[in-house]
């Protein structure tokens, strides 16, 4: 395991839950840029080996959003679906669909907090069913979602 | 779907969690780990079942005794497993960091932060 400069933590909450914290050198006005403009967006979800091929957001109530990444063995897959609930630059909630089946979402939750000149990036992504988030962290759903089991503390693993 | 789905799924009831926990401590049998949970023995047994079919825990025959224990392969497996997709989520949100970095700060919408950076 590599030391992490701006930790990064990431729990199991619950059954369903897992929740990502990250801080940001930078005030919530402008991550919130980085997550709501798609040129912004592309510059940084892009995944080694998977250009994005889609990448759309309006980041409004009532609006969606669909990002779609390409691999070398024609590999690919998109995430989309509605958001919720927005309140700018500090909050959003969307629901995430993996590759267009409806049937099992995960509803994610953005907070982005002020941290003296920084943010507090916290995000919650709730998951239908502890089955459902176990599969999606098994199969990669969450798209280099980190994991750590905090609240899963009943695993004997080193730390 | 990749071999690790079967282990996550068997880790998403709590239940199994807290004997894999037990296990962790030593190996134990199933009247063992009845003892601290509120369970009967046969569902213990379903629950271990379930937690050997997954590769998590394994069987030691031991004369009439079954005593259970952790299978260090797998739990080391979904070690090196979450410590990747933990460097993957860590190096997307690099990525981000470099590109605030980079922004023009009066681009940003006005910030109620006028303080300048220590």
């Amino acid at each position: 395991m590599s030391l992490d400069l701006r930790p990064l933590q990431t729990v199991l909450d619950g059954d369903t839950d897992i929740v990502i914290r990250r801080d940001f050198a930078h005030p919530p006005a402008k991550v919130w840029r980085a997550l709501t403009e798609p040129q912004l967006i592309r510059q940084w979800m892009a995944i080694e080996g998977f250009p994005m091929t889609r990448c759309e957001i309006d980041p409004r109530v009532g609006g969606s959003f669909h990002y779609a990444w390409s691999g070398p063995d024609g590999n690919a897959f998109f995430f989309s679906g509605p958001v919720v609930a927005v309140s700018a630059p500090h909050h959003m909630t969307h629901v995430e669909y993996f590759n267009g089946d409806t049937s099992s979402g995960a509803t994610i939750t953005t907070d982005l907090e002020d941290q003296g000149s920084g943010t507090r990036m916290i995000m919650r992504m709730r998951y239908d069913s502890a089955e459902a988030r176990a599969a999606a962290i098994a199969t990669d759903m969450t798209d280099g979602m980190a994991e750590v089991y905090g609240k899963l503390d009943a695993l004997p693993i080193p730390d | 779907m990749p071999p690790l789905d079967l282990p996550f799924a068997a880790l998403a009831d709590p239940t199994r969690r807290a004997i894999l926990a037990r296990l962790a401590e030593g190996e134990a049998t199933v009247q063992d780990l009845a003892r601290p949970f509120a369970i009967s023995q046969p569902a213990i047994s379903r629950h271990l079942k379930v937690l050997e079919e997954a590769g998590l825990i394994e069987t030691r025959i031991q004369g009439t005794a079954r005593p259970r224990r952790l299978k260090p392969d797998t739990m080391a497996q979904l070690w090196d497993w979450l410590g990747q997709y933990r460097a993957l989520w860590e190096a997307q949100f690099q990525r981000l960091d470099d590109l605030l970095d980079s922004l023009d700060d009066q681009a940003a919408a006005p910030s109620p932060d006028t303080e300048r950076k220590p």
